[in-house]
């Protein structure tokens, strides 16, 4: 099924966090977040990003990596992110904030 | 144009040349270590395993594929065009031209594939299995990615060339095809430097094992190397392969002008197509294809000194083959044959390009490389001088010729001189 999949594409520190009934943390946001751009962006050292400066500005980034962003939340967890919102996503600090009412969310469904 | 003068007739404008050649094959990723090992015998056919298919044997190529590409290329691109990418960076390299000065408005991508699409349409709707068939969860790479066109454009990025580029789509016929069409681009002027031949990433999809095999074509054999084998009475059919190869081609006039080592001109050709079966060979057409290609360069079958044959290890098509060369060569006292489908696989769209780049380095170097693993013939696949087994040395080499064939009676021939 689709939920149980998306568990199992969750990585293994996020095992159990749903049955805990505990909404994702900004900082685990931040690093499930950062685990997709290693990803996204293998060339690149994410070591020292800057959560304040665009992604762009910082990364190797084209509008296919913003979608494929987008799609690994989808993914990973079941997050929508609908067209008008991928401004929000220009930035970690920016992406953070706008994904954590949305994990929430989730948790609690 | 070429049909109406023999090839030192033509002005050299209209002569095309090999000054380039990068490849990479099951058993050797440049063109030295390939013809290696085609001489002393070397397969490059090991065991293999695809999802849903299971347990089977291919060609597999091992090239260093962050050689010209970053992990992130490699991660938005497919497989066949890394494999492009590679073989057409080694060319490029093997050609000394001056790329950083080369006008690349100027360069054509010309790139052969029997199918292009299937190995990332596989993939996705296995992903998409895991949401229930959900498309929301259908990847938005999977357009670039499966355009007909993938392979040559991602070489076309990869190196800045802002020529023409494309595929061409000729089932097994594509490598031949890829230069035949790079060629006619450079007789028309449409580019000064043609990058053209032929990429497989056939084993990355397990349905065109499942095909093989459901036709009774797909090759097994206990000693993975000894799968492959043309024309032997116990052949069981096709081993599949993955592999490309990219030719630098040039006019004459062009390579002669900056000096360039030449390995050979493209001096006949021909396509034509059977129109007689979806699959079954016609042996009347390939012999046609070959008289057409044989007329176009002004040569009697005599002067054909290795024929490097197309056969797959099926029962039909080998024996097919042969029908049409024993036509065409019967009275030939010079011409030999091999193939190299026995060492490798078959490569599908590289297949003809690979297979004339093992032949090659015999204009030079008078050796022909064996058909391996021919244990018992066929007698319907006779063959005067069929090299068996073992390389053979040879007088002098003038010409090799080029056999590839391919689904919906596609047939194509390419002939290239010593110049």
């Amino acid at each position: 099924m689709v939920a149980s999949t998306c568990r199992r594409q969750v990585p293994q520190r996020f095992i159990g966090w749903e049955s805990e009934r505990s909404a994702m943390t900004p900082s685990e946001i931040r690093e499930e977040v950062l685990d997709i751009l290693e990803n996204i962006a293998p060339d690149d050292d994410l070591g020292g990003l800057d959560d304040n400066q665009p992604f762009r500005e910082q990364l190797e980034l084209d509008s296919m990596d913003f979608l494929d962003i987008v799609m690994e939340l989808r993914r990973r967890h079941r997050v929508q992110i609908p067209e008008e919102d991928y401004k929000h996503l220009a930035s970690m600090a920016s992406t953070v904030a706008y994904l954590e009412p949305k994990m929430r969310d989730i948790v609690k469904a | 144009m070429i049909a109406s003068l023999s090839p030192s007739q033509r002005p050299p404008t209209q002569r095309i040349v090999i000054t380039g050649i990068g490849l990479t094959a099951p058993n050797g990723n440049d063109w030295q270590t390939f013809r290696k090992h085609l001489l002393e015998g070397q397969s490059g056919v090991r065991p293999y395993e695809i999802r849903y298919f299971g347990k089977t044997l291919a060609g597999i190529c091992s090239f260093d594929t962050l050689r010209y590409q970053s992990k992130k290329d490699i991660r938005r691109g497919t497989r066949a065009g890394s494999i492009g990418v590679y073989a057409s960076n080694e060319a490029v390299r093997h050609a000394g031209l001056d790329w950083a000065n080369t006008d690349r408005s100027r360069v054509g991508v010309y790139i052969g594939v029997t199918e292009h699409g299937n190995v990332e349409t596989e993939n996705e709707i296995y992903e998409i299995k895991a949401y229930d068939y959900n498309t929301d969860y259908w990847s938005h790479h999977h357009n670039p990615r499966t355009v007909a066109n993938n392979p040559a454009g991602e070489i076309a990025l990869n190196m800045g060339i802002t020529g023409p580029h494309y595929t061409i789509g000729a089932a097994c016929a594509a490598g031949n095809a890829g230069l035949i069409q790079g060629a006619q681009m450079l007789q028309l002027g449409e580019c000064d430097v043609a990058l053209a031949g032929g990429v497989s990433e056939s084993i990355h999809t397990f349905g065109i094992f499942a095909s093989f095999r459901s036709q009774g074509a797909l090759a097994s054999h206990e000693d993975p190397q000894r799968a492959s084998r043309p024309f032997d009475r116990d052949r069981n059919g096709i081993v599949v392969a993955e592999g490309g190869c990219v030719y630098v081609l040039e006019r004459l006039s062009d390579a002669l002008a900056r000096g360039a080592e030449i390995y050979g001109e493209l001096v006949g050709w021909a396509i034509n197509t059977d129109a007689t079966d979806f699959v079954l060979p016609n042996p009347q057409r390939q012999a046609e294809c070959v008289q057409l290609a044989l007329r176009r360069a002004g040569l009697a079958p005599e002067q054909i000194d290795i024929v490097s044959t197309h056969a797959t290890g099926t029962t039909s098509g080998d024996a097919q083959e042969c029908m049409a060369l024993r036509n065409v060569f019967q009275n030939s006292p010079t011409t030999h044959f091999n193939n190299t489908k026995s060492f490798i696989g078959h490569a599908m769209g590289a297949a003809g390009a690979l297979e004339l780049a093992g032949n090659l380095p015999a204009l030079k170097d008078s050796l022909c490389h064996a058909t391996i693993n021919l244990d018992n013939i066929d007698p319907e696949c006779e063959l005067p001088r069929l090299v068996a087994n073992e390389a053979r040395p040879m007088g002098r080499v003038r010409n090799v010729l080029n056999n590839s064939f391919g689904m919906l009676g596609i047939n194509s021939v390419l002939i290239v001189q010593q110049l």
